[in-house]
């Protein structure tokens, strides 16, 4: 946008400081409003596009189910309904560790070995969190096929890349450490 | 081969450089008048920088003659000594901590990944490890928790952030695992050296609302990275488009391995490459910013989840009392003086940064 454009929406906006917004202000706000919750759509594909809006809808979903059950776990763990693999009261011992100290004292296997514990307390909170972390890759797959519709092969190729990387990270080969 | 046309010019450019040296060497006041010029013309930033670099003089110094035995080594500077607290006592003092940092971070307009790390790793008795794992979550969470509204006002860009979140959360990775490879001394002083340079990053660097770009660049027309932004302030649409693509994607690459480094969220390295370098209106950088900790994150903490990093006592408690924080804070935006608010985080930051560097040293453990 040009100087002089920018100066006469700032002239305009100046003019309605102070005064009561007008219906037209009003109506504008409600609809952004529902936008934003998600009951109306942004200008139709101008503003917020087919791909964008599917993104954030599943975004949505599993983003709010991540964390109710991160929640739920957290409560089974410090009330004690499974047992933990590491005692809560024996935690403060450990904590202060580096990593790699922490998996040997605790007999703990690094990469994938959690899962071998899920049934104890503090294990099965690392599922809500494998969860929030491949809520990304979720919604990448789910945008894929609208972006193939589209034809948006330079994006596509894009997604696809960082769907093999997401997926590479998340099988461990990746991992460095100590 | 160079002419003779070129050779003569580039003897001149010598001869004109030496003899400004010359000058200046023989006139040293020359150098003292154009400070003082620049100082008039920018204050305070001349008064941030004079302050900043005499800081660090000053704690280099003080390092220098303690590591040469000048000066004793003030040793553990507990004080107090150590807290014993049962389990419940840390977390729930980690989520009191949490809740303020969420409070205070969306008042002062910076993102409470960059708080957390810092404050929890340099106050908390968790090992570093365990409280990178937790700030990556945390920003992770608090990104998945704004994305879906920003990406449905159109304020968050899915095709600005796509390109530069691949490479980002590529060197996220490599960051992640260059970081839990190293001895925590050498990460506590990469981390307190990069907190006290976001402190100076945030409070030197400008922003533009709605930067010029005359024109878009090959690369950005070919992965068709532009978009309309309504703005509700004004009501008014904006066409955006951006350029420097590819000076902006080796930014991201450097941007993720902090990031993934150090457990950061990087939304004060995000915002200044989207707005500044590449031109994109300054809520669209920050709102895209603020769904590409998103994709990046993601990438890192897969590393710290196969490291074993993440305890739930730690995550869990943080997690909530910063996302309750956060709403308690915009609630409080338009009540609170926002300038005093920055000044108080940057003091706490700066603080944060300097424990870090100093118990990276051994000298403030």
């Amino acid at each position: 946008m040009d100087r002089e454009k920018r100066q006469a929406l700032r002239d305009r906006v100046a003019r309605r400081k102070g005064k009561k917004p007008n219906g037209l202000e009003r109506a504008a706000r409600r609809y952004w409003r529902d936008v934003i919750a998600g009951k109306k759509v942004a200008g139709g594909d101008e503003i917020s596009s087919a791909e964008q809006r599917a993104y954030a809808s599943l975004m949505n979903v599993a983003m709010k189910t991540g964390l109710i059950a991160m929640l739920g776990c957290f409560l089974i763990y410090i009330s004690g309904a499974l047992n933990p693999h590491v005692p809560l009261n024996e935690l403060p011992e450990y904590w202060s560790l580096p990593v790699d100290k922490y998996l040997a004292k605790t007999g703990l296997d690094a990469g994938w070995g959690w899962a071998h514990h899920i049934r104890k307390g503090d294990y099965l909170n690392v599922l809500p969190v494998v969860f929030l972390s491949s809520i990304t890759v979720i919604c990448y797959i789910r945008i894929l096929p609208i972006l193939l519709t589209k034809r948006e092969r330079v994006l596509s190729a894009i997604v696809v890349a960082e769907v093999i990387v997401l997926g590479l990270a998340a099988s461990g080969l990746l991992a460095g450490g100590h | 081969m160079a002419s003779k046309s070129d050779e003569l010019q580039h003897d001149e450019h010598l001869a004109s450089l030496r003899e400004r040296a010359t000058y200046v060497i023989e006139h040293p006041t020359v150098l003292v008048e154009g400070l003082d010029a620049w100082a008039h013309r920018d204050p305070r930033r001349a008064r941030l920088i004079f302050l900043g670099s005499f800081l660090l003089n000053v704690i280099l110094a003080l390092l220098l003659a303690s590591a040469y035995g000048v000066i004793p080594k003030p040793g553990p500077i507990t004080g107090l000594g150590p807290i014993e607290l049962p389990w419940w006592g840390w977390a729930s003092m980690l989520f009191l901590a949490t809740f303020m940092l969420g409070t205070v971070a969306v008042l002062g307009g910076i993102g409470g990944g960059v708080l957390f790390v810092p404050i929890v790793g340099g106050f908390f008795p968790f090992h570093l490890d365990f409280v990178r794992g937790a700030g990556l979550l945390v920003a992770l969470a608090g990104s998945l928790a704004a994305g879906p509204a920003l990406l449905r006002a159109g304020m968050a860009s899915l095709r600005l952030a796509i390109p530069m979140a691949l490479l980002a959360s590529l060197s996220a990775i490599a960051g992640a695992s260059v970081g839990l490879a190293l001895p925590t001394s050498i990460v506590e002083i990469s981390l307190g050296i990069c907190i006290l340079s976001v402190v100076a990053l945030m409070a030197l660097s400008k922003k533009s609302e709605f930067p010029s770009v005359p024109e878009a660049d090959r690369l950005s027309a070919a992965l068709g990275i532009r978009g309309v932004y309504h703005d509700l302030g004004s009501g008014e649409d904006y066409d955006w488009k951006v350029h420097r693509t590819p000076q902006a994607l080796v930014a991201f690459i450097g941007i993720g391995f902090l990031a993934g480094m150090f457990g950061l969220g990087a939304g004060w390295a995000n915002v200044p490459v989207l707005n500044l370098m590449l031109g994109a209106p300054l809520k669209v950088s920050v709102a895209t910013s603020s769904f590409m900790l998103s994709i990046v994150d993601t990438a890192a903490a897969w590393v710290y989840i196969h490291k074993g990093a993440v305890l739930p006592v730690i995550v869990v408690p943080s997690l909530v009392g910063m996302m309750l924080g956060a709403f308690v804070g915009v609630r409080l935006l338009q009540k609170v003086r926002i300038s005093v608010i920055r000044k108080v985080l940057f003091a706490v930051l700066t603080i944060a940064g300097l424990r870090a560097l100093l118990k990276g040293f051994g000298i403030w453990t």
